[in-house]
């Protein structure tokens, strides 16, 4: 996976065309991957849609690589905050599945983990609660540190560090229980 | 590179014992990640080849609205300036600064004329002559031309000639013209008081133009020096005075 620098940002910014293909290079499997996590519809589709906007702002951004990397992943957790809100508005239409009609449901992102490519994980993510389950993907998938992240949520950093805890903890009482098996 | 749970553990003051535990699940959420770039869509693929290029610097429009703003009112101020229109201090403002650093001056404020405030009416009031030579003088007192014509106007461009005039050019008291029908007798010290004792060969100056008849002098005029404080200044436009002759019949002042 390519590596992104300041240097290489700073080029992309600039318009080189060589700069540009690394950055997207370098962070759009991670786009990809936490749009998965998130439970997207179309994530593909979706990590397309992120660059454009990214790219197109891209010459008026500041600061080097950390700074992009928080940019496109603000990007990317508005759009899938957005896809989701979509499709609780109005749902996709499916043949009515009664085995799948247990009234738990909590929302349309928990729902689509169900779709998700990797079950178990997912189910493992939708016993934490929304907040919780952002910063482990963001920290974990997006790599992305707890200053970033925080700018990402727009909370502070002590807040984002208590959610990461709290998260930690009850992922270990979930494997401890036995409830999730990976 | 991902972030490791050690990191996060340590982070949240957890013991590094769980990561034993925790590790399985942050593996299976980081297979998440592709290995491969996803295939960007065909308009991300066109941006990707011919990426968005950086702006041109371009000023803004407050940027020109400001500087075309600030040119507007430089040719406003200059354009007054040129024609004399500014306040007096704005006037002599531009002109200093124009005969300072500029090629060309402008010109500087007028002048304002000396404010002179004309006296009170009061009983020590020297009334005014007649202005026709025919009517005789109701009294000898000193004429000086008209008092309340005689309050200079506001200043006004191009009135410095008469503005800067003094008042004792318009009205000589103590030059008065020589004329040879009424030569000023010697020893007068001024022609403008005319002393009733001396006779009705006495000549006494009123202005010609204008001025009002009072003949109510209650104070001695025979004094000169009574008549010379008495003096008005004028501003008048007429600044030869004319000399009548005293009827010989006017002995008594206040009356006729």
């Amino acid at each position: 996976m390519a590596e992104l620098g300041d240097d290489v940002v700073a080029a992309a910014r600039a318009g080189r065309a060589d700069a540009v293909g690394v950055v997207y290079t370098a962070l759009s499997p991670k786009v990809l991957g936490y749009l998965r996590s998130r439970g997207v519809e179309d994530a593909e589709g979706l990590t397309s849609e992120v660059f454009l906007q990214v790219l197109k702002r891209l010459p008026n951004l500041r600061g080097g690589a950390a700074e992009l990397r928080t940019f496109v992943f603000s990007v990317a957790h508005a759009r899938a905050v957005d896809d989701i809100r979509r499709r609780s508005r109005r749902p996709a239409e499916s043949p009515y599945e009664p085995e799948r009609d247990d009234r738990v449901t909590a929302s349309a992102e928990v729902a689509a983990f169900e779709d998700a490519d990797n079950p178990d994980v997912v189910n493992v993510l939708a016993r934490l609660n929304d907040d919780q389950r952002t910063v482990v993907q963001l920290r974990v998938i997006g790599d992305l540190s707890l200053e970033q992240t925080a700018a990402v949520l727009g909370r502070s950093t002590g807040a984002v560090k208590q959610l990461q805890r709290r998260a930690l903890l009850q992922l270990r009482t979930l494997v401890e229980s036995g409830e999730v098996a990976l | 590179m991902s972030t490791p749970l050690s990191q996060m553990l340590e982070e949240s003051d957890l013991s590094l014992d769980l990561s034993a535990d925790l590790e399985p699940v942050l593996s299976a959420l980081r297979s998440l990640v592709p290995e491969a770039t996803p295939e960007p869509s065909p308009q991300l693929a066109a941006l990707l080849a011919r990426p968005v290029a950086p702006r041109a610097y371009r000023p803004r429009r407050t940027a020109i609205a400001a500087a075309a703003a600030m040119v507007g009112s430089l040719t406003l101020t200059g354009v007054a300036a040129a024609a004399n229109q500014l306040p007096e201090s704005a006037q002599r403002f531009v002109s200093d600064l124009s005969s300072r650093y500029l090629p060309f001056e402008f010109p500087q404020p007028v002048e304002p004329a000396p404010t002179m405030e004309p006296k009170p009416p009061s009983e020590d009031e020297a009334p005014l002559a007649p202005a026709t030579t025919d009517q005789p003088a109701p009294e000898p007192s000193a004429t000086i031309e008209g008092t309340e014509d005689a309050k200079p106007e506001k200043k006004r461009s191009g009135d410095r000639s008469t503005s800067d005039a003094s008042p004792s050019t318009s009205v000589s008291p103590t030059e008065p013209e020589p004329s040879p029908s009424a030569p000023a007798p010697s020893g007068t010290p001024s022609p403008s008081v005319t002393e009733p004792e001396v006779g009705a060969d006495e000549p006494v100056e009123s202005p010609s133009a204008g001025g009002t008849t009072s003949p109510s002098a209650s104070e001695d005029p025979t004094t000169p020096g009574h008549a010379r404080e008495n003096e008005t200044p004028s501003t008048s436009d007429s600044p030869t005075p004319t000399v009548t002759e005293r009827p010989s019949g006017s002995t008594s002042p206040g009356t006729g």
